[in-house]
């Protein structure tokens, strides 16, 4: 039988039950990374960097220190001196050494017995910089005279003769380029920019952390994963990592950006130096848009060939990524998806890793796919509109398919790039007529997918209900799909599962609910474990009936005797086997750990319609719609969600938010306010419509689809506003002011 | 630091705490009363994720001091819910999934009870323009907007 | 013993004596590496800087245990990041 055959008789796979953790989520009882506190607990506070950079010449904290409830105060002094490599970024990061990488560096850490109180002690901390010069700018400071951020900073690959601030290089291609745009008919090249964009998570990140003198510590705080919380901190404070049992909070959105440390090792180094007191930090919103996330700003060339009828002969891109003061923008991700949607017998991919006085990017959904997709899908665009040919239709006759070799390489398996494309075409949104000042954008876009390293267990309560853990936290429904995929594979009823999120000392090491993997990964792993209990079930049963184990099938929560040889028996129930395990052998459990394979690629289609008002430059979203390949959806309402919550992320990046640096190189924007990420009041309903080609590596024909829906909006909705006004925009976001200039001098931003 | 002795009432029950003239009603509720639904997400008015009833009228609680609450009624999230059941709009956003990470979620369900109480027929865009202090992250706004439209239908066809 | 074709992405050819595709006897990720290792020491920052691999189409995290069959095509990558 054919895996799609399998999977289309799901009976819990693909409907839509309630979360099993709604309750504590609607009634304001469930617990996210600030709701704990302890007894004797202390609060933490964090002095930062003023200046974009700038040398430490001194710190003293002896007034500070007098004050009544100060308990403890630290700087790097107090952290290893002999870290190197990642370990040494992760700490550098944490907390300035010698220099101050940025405005919202930490610079020095104060635990006391109230929030006030440590906060008045970081007034009286004094500090003495010598400001030196920074650079924000990625263009700027690939210049061969810019301010240099770190020294030495470039590693084995950066050539010689490259700015001081290119970190990394990367190069890769394949095809005859020349050949391919001598085939062309017309062949077309532009400058794309995008900035800074933060995760904007609504829950700053919040921690409580307790470390005793012979290295032994707990932490409670808000992750996307905390075996890698686990790690860094044993990495950055010198510790045993199994010594450091780390449990997640509920998690308040992370989108990438809880998947690494910022304020958990100082929590760590304040307790130890207070007697082993439990710490807890809780960051502002300033502080959280001034020192953590955000992603990558970029600078792009694209050039792309054509020929007349559309297809894509060649294609070139080199993109420039600032991703903060220690690299590690996702530029080489960003090249892997520039051209990923596309056959192409030519392309050719540059990027540089710069360096820059911000603070170092994390990980944002999809890292590197919106600004890739920005600068190629709007090139494309143009191109259509150049040749009058309807932009899917293209997409269409270039789409890659099972079978096709990526743009970086590796040949794809089964994918679902043109049913996509295909139902965004037949949606009614595509042919709804528009009006004066509206116009309508078609982008595509790509992510990867990633497995992971996995570890679950399974286990049979006495009842015959099933206890489910896993290391993934759930941040968007996952309880929901582990526990359907549960239900699924044991044909028990959804409400006889139980997921539970455990904390490091519990599993094997788990990787983060990141790269769409937790519904992916955790279910695959669930499914593996669970089908042990159940071999194990049916083994008890077959010495019950006196029969070879191989005679006994599992089917809807019974086993029974497979077939007419194999004699003729009642079935048993998973409750009675459980009531039973007692006598028979013991308790019944399963497990799994692995690194998980057979991940599927996701495409995504969206059709953006806006109206732009001629006199304020106001870009008014009239109608979205978001179509991608989940491969097989478990909890449609979850996938839509993904859909919807990506797309919107987009929309922000492409229409608002932005970082905007003072001369200073100070962030400007540190609030909410000012930071502006999309209200309901800004948007239409996002339609959405589910493609299922099933990903034949996964039991259920999940792909993972929490990433993808962030990529095609930058361009789709920059695609919008060139068919409204007839002026292209090349430079994020498309701001009131940018889109005006753009309408009185046709200034593409750039 | 003198602390001042605050007498309030919140969800129905009257309540006593010290607080610190400088803190927040927001803090007061979390850290003195043991109230951690509603959650901060900025302090400074922009989010809505602190959202409260504050004498009948919808706040944002980090704008509002401590000891303004003295002899106030006070309403949070943890009071939305009957004894027997959960309110028809708590039951309704874990229905239509309208929350994901859930951070978001108090506020915004304190936020909409108050646009219901007021008006129990509002057009999309009135839900959108009342929630509209109410950020989140996740969901798009998309099913939060249809479950609030979905219970105002259901409130008016029990009524 | 049975032969692999590695692709490399272009920018690590300095290290490779100017070939993106190399042709190398192995049966495992770790043999694989290992002879990488030997026969190219200027790639092992690159080695060394966490990568992952896409086994004749298949991405996934470096497993040295994992075997490859004859004539696999072998992308070496940089390890993915998520969000
Ligand atoms: S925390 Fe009060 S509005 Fe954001
Ligand atoms: S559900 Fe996460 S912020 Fe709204």
């Amino acid at each position: 039988m054919a895996k799609d055959d399998i999977t289309k008789s799901f009976k819990f796979i693909g409907t839509r039950p309630n979360r099993p953790d709604g309750f504590e989520k609607v009634t304001g009882r469930a617990k996210y990374g600030a709701d704990i506190s302890a007894v004797g607990m202390l609060h933490g506070a964090v002095l930062r960097s003023p200046y974009a950079h700038a040398r430490i010449k001194s710190i003293n904290f002896e007034k500070a220190a007098k004050l009544d409830g100060v308990k403890a105060i630290i700087t790097r002094d107090d952290f290893p001196k002999d870290r190197e490599g990642e370990p040494l970024k992760l700490l550098e990061n944490t907390i300035a050494g010698e220099i101050a990488y940025y405005d919202g560096h930490a610079i020095a850490a104060v635990a006391a017995t109230s929030v006030f109180t440590a906060k008045e002690a970081l007034k009286e901390i004094e500090v003495e910089y010598e400001v030196l010069p920074h650079v924000i700018d990625v263009d700027e400071a690939m210049k061969p005279d810019a301010p240099i951020v770190r020294k030495n900073a470039g590693d084995f690959s950066v050539p010689e003769g490259s700015s001081p601030n290119v970190a990394s290089y990367i190069e890769f291609g394949r095809g005859d380029i020349t050949n391919g745009f001598d085939k062309a008919d017309i062949v077309k090249s532009g400058l794309f920019k995008t900035e800074a964009a933060h995760q904007g998570y609504i829950e700053p990140h919040a921690c409580m952390a307790q470390l005793d003198h012979n290295g032994q510590g707990e932490m409670w705080v808000c992750t996307q994963g905390h075996w890698y919380i686990r790690q860094m901190c044993s990495e950055v404070l010198d510790l045993e990592a199994s010594k450091l049992c780390v449990t997640p909070s509920e998690i308040g959105g992370g989108f990438g950006g809880k998947t690494t440390i910022f304020i958990e090792p100082l929590a760590l180094a304040l307790s130890k130096k207070s007697g082993g007191r439990p710490v807890k930090i809780v960051m502002s919103r300033s502080e959280v848009l001034r020192a953590t996330g955000p992603t990558a700003s970029a600078s792009m060339d694209v050039k792309i060939g054509m020929t007349k009828d559309g297809y894509l002969t060649a294609g070139c891109v080199e993109f420039r990524m600032q991703g903060g003061a220690f690299g590690g923008s996702p530029v080489s991700e960003a090249l892997q998806c520039a051209f990923a949607s596309y056959n192409m017998e030519a392309v050719h991919h540059i990027g540089f890793d710069v360096l820059a006085n911000r603070p170092r990017a994390a990980a944002y959904r999809a890292p590197g796919s919106p600004m890739a997709a920005f600068a190629v899908e709007s090139l494309i665009d143009e191109m259509c509109t150049d040749l009058d040919l309807d932009p899917i239709d293209v997409r269409l006759m270039n789409a890659v398919a099972e079978g096709s070799k990526s743009s970086y390489g590796p040949k794809f398996k089964k994918i679902g790039l043109i049913e996509t494309l295909e139902a965004t075409k037949e949606h009614p949104n595509y042919s709804i007529e528009l009006g004066a000042n509206q116009g309508r954008g078609v982008a595509a876009g790509y992510w990867m997918n990633h497995g992971g390293e996995t570890s679950v267990s399974v286990s049979l309560a006495e009842d015959g209900s099933v206890n489910v853990s896993v290391g993934t936290p759930d941040i968007g429904g996952s309880r929901a799909s582990i526990a359907l995929m549960t239900a699924e594979t044991y044909g028990i009823p959804y409400d006889s599962v139980r997921v539970n999120i455990l904390e490091t000392g519990a599993l094997g090491f788990n990787e983060p609910t990141h790269g769409s993997r937790a519904t992916l990964a955790s279910g695959k792993a669930v499914y593996e474990a669970a089908n042990q209990t159940i071999a194990e079930m049916c083994r008890r049963v077959a010495k019950k009936w006196q029969i070879d184990p191989d005679a006994v099938y599992w089917e809807n929560g019974y086993a029974k005797p497979a077939g007419p040889n194999a004699g003729d028996f009642t079935p048993i129930s998973i409750k009675q086997i459980a009531s039973e395990m007692d006598q028979t052998g013991g308790p019944i459990a399963g497990h799994h750990e692995s690194s998980i394979r057979g991940v599927g690629h996701s495409f995504g289609v969206h059709i953006a319609d806006v109206e732009v008002d001629p006199e304020t430059g106001r870009v008014t979203v009239l109608r979205y719609l978001v179509a991608q390949d989940a491969g097989r959806a478990v909890h449609p309402s979850y996938v839509e969600g993904q859909f919807q919550g990506g797309a919107v992320q987009g929309i922000g990046w492409a229409l608002n938010e932005e970082y905007v640096y003072g001369e200073d190189g100070c962030l400007q924007n540190a609030a909410f306010l000012d930071y502006r990420i999309p209200v309901a009041s800004d948007l239409p309903n996002i339609d959405t419509i589910i493609v299922e080609v099933p990903n034949p590596d996964h039991p259920f024909g999940v792909r993972g689809v929490g990433e993808t829906g962030i990529a095609p909006p930058l361009p789709a909705l920059a695609n919008a506003v060139a068919a409204a006004t007839k002026v292209r925009l090349r430079s994020l976001p498309m701001s009131p002011t940018k889109v005006l200039k753009a309408l009185k001098t046709g200034n593409d931003g750039c | 630091m003198n602390k001042i002795h605050v007498k309030t009432n919140i969800n129905g029950d009257q309540v006593e705490f010290l607080a610190d003239s400088r803190e927040t009603l927001l803090d007061c509720l979390r850290d003195h009363v043991g109230l951690t639904g509603s959650k901060e997400g900025c302090g400074t008015g922009d989010c809505g994720a602190c959202s409260c009833i504050f004498d009948g009228e919808l706040v944002s609680s980090c704008l509002v001091l401590g000891v303004e609450a003295e002899g106030k009624s006070i309403e949070t999230i943890e009071g939305m819910a009957g004894q027997e059941d959960l309110h028809p709009l708590q039951k309704k956003f874990i229905e239509m999934a309208a929350l994901q990470c859930g951070f978001c979620t108090p506020g915004i369900l304190v936020a909409a009870k108050a646009l219901l109480e007021k008006n129990n027929n509002p057009t999309e865009t009135e839900v959108r323009y009342w929630l509209a202090g109410n950020l989140c992250r996740c969901t798009g706004y998309d099913k939060i907007i249809k479950a609030v439209m979905e219970t105002a239908k259901d409130i008016r066809e029990t009524a | 013993m049975m032969a692999v074709n590695v692709y490399l992405w272009a920018s690590l050819k300095k290290f490779t004596n100017d070939k993106d595709i190399l042709t190398i006897e192995a049966t495992t990720i770790g043999e694989l590496v290992s002879v990488l290792r030997r026969d190219f020491p200027g790639l092992k920052p690159f080695l060394d800087s966490g990568i992952s691999f896409a086994i004749n189409g298949e991405l996934s995290n470096p497993n040295s245990n994992e075997s490859i069959p004859d004539e696999s095509e072998i992308y070496i990558m940089q390890k993915l990041k998520g969000g």
